[in-house]
């Protein structure tokens, strides 16, 4: 018998626990914020959910967020951790380029992986998908050449919008600053604290990692030699 | 870019830890926050601005290969 998709389908043959869990990955009730639960079994997927229901009761009372914030993002990380890997580079081996300027004095580029972009200037072209239509091209995504999204320093955030088929690009569409933190970097800079570039730019970092190092990363390190960028700060998502 | 000769500081979420290791970056300062909140919670000012100066002083002060864990969010 084929898995339920819809929710007639579920009701005629009956969800298990393990399909509950399942169908907020890319499937019916598709929800990047709880994607994860798929990757629980089932007794670790009943404990996370049931310490998200108790932090919706303490915030419900208190008003707080924080306890519902943790317990999303402790749920989050213990089903998405991937293993620490036995053998880490070491930092021999590690290419490591000092700042040779005050920060005040530098020029620093922001580059985010949360997919953010220009209102009006989709890398993807006039008839890029919606938030939630890229959900359904994952695949593509990660077979796919990221394109670098370009955004002017003064760019406030309200022109800001983003998407990515990774994680819920609601939260920047409300608040850039969340995964491309430029109106943050603005007010350091007029504060004298740092110098930042004249451009900043994002790409969506569901993508192929392998190509993003080997093929992507020396092209946009040439870019940034080219525009004598001092640093940069890297968002991932 | 560290090769290029340009000096970067990654700023990721616990979730994604094994990953960015494995990568060997130069300086990694990680966020406890959920998934689409890197920088800290949506409107967040004081907490976004916390997350970026720590990443900047990550960037400015190292002097080796560094990882970093910002403290809880409510502390």
């Amino acid at each position: 018998m084929s898995e339920p998709t819809t929710p007639d389908e579920m009701n005629e043959q009956g969800l298990t626990f393990a399909e509950f869990r399942t169908m907020f990955h890319y499937a019916e009730h598709a929800d990047m914020q709880f994607k994860f639960l798929k990757h629980y079994d089932d007794a670790a997927g009943a404990a996370a959910i049931a310490s998200i229901f108790k932090a919706v009761g303490e915030t419900l009372d208190s008003g707080d967020v924080s306890a519902l914030h943790r317990a999303v993002q402790r749920a989050q990380a213990d089903a998405s951790h991937i293993p620490r890997p036995e053998e880490l580079p070491t930092a021999a081996e590690i290419p490591f380029a000092p700042v040779t300027k005050p920060l005040a004095d530098i020029n620093l580029e922001l580059l985010s992986a949360g997919g953010v972009f220009v209102k009006g200037d989709d890398p993807m072209g006039p008839d890029g998908p919606t938030q939630e239509n890229s959900l359904g091209l994952i695949t593509e995504f990660l077979r796919g050449i990221p394109t670098l999204s370009v955004i002017p320093k003064d760019t406030p955030d309200t022109e800001l919008t983003a998407r990515h088929p990774g994680y819920d690009a609601l939260t920047p569409q409300r608040d850039p600053a969340t995964v491309f933190p430029l109106s943050t970097l603005r007010e350091l800079a007029a504060e004298g604290v740092v110098g930042i570039a004249d451009h900043h730019g994002s790409f969506t970092g569901a993508t192929s990692f392998g190509r993003l190092k080997k093929e992507i990363a020396p092209e946009w390190a040439a870019q940034y030699s080219a525009r004598d960028v001092d640093a940069v700060l890297l968002v991932a998502t | 870019m560290e090769s290029a000769g340009i000096p970067t500081v990654v700023i990721a979420i616990e979730a994604y830890v094994g990953a960015i290791e494995k990568l060997g970056v130069a300086r990694l300062l990680i966020t406890p926050h959920a998934m689409g909140r890197t920088v800290g919670p949506a409107f967040h000012r004081e907490r976004q601005r916390e997350v970026v100066t720590e990443a900047l002083a990550l960037l400015t002060n190292a002097t080796e290969p560094v990882i970093k864990t910002m403290g809880p969010l409510d502390d």
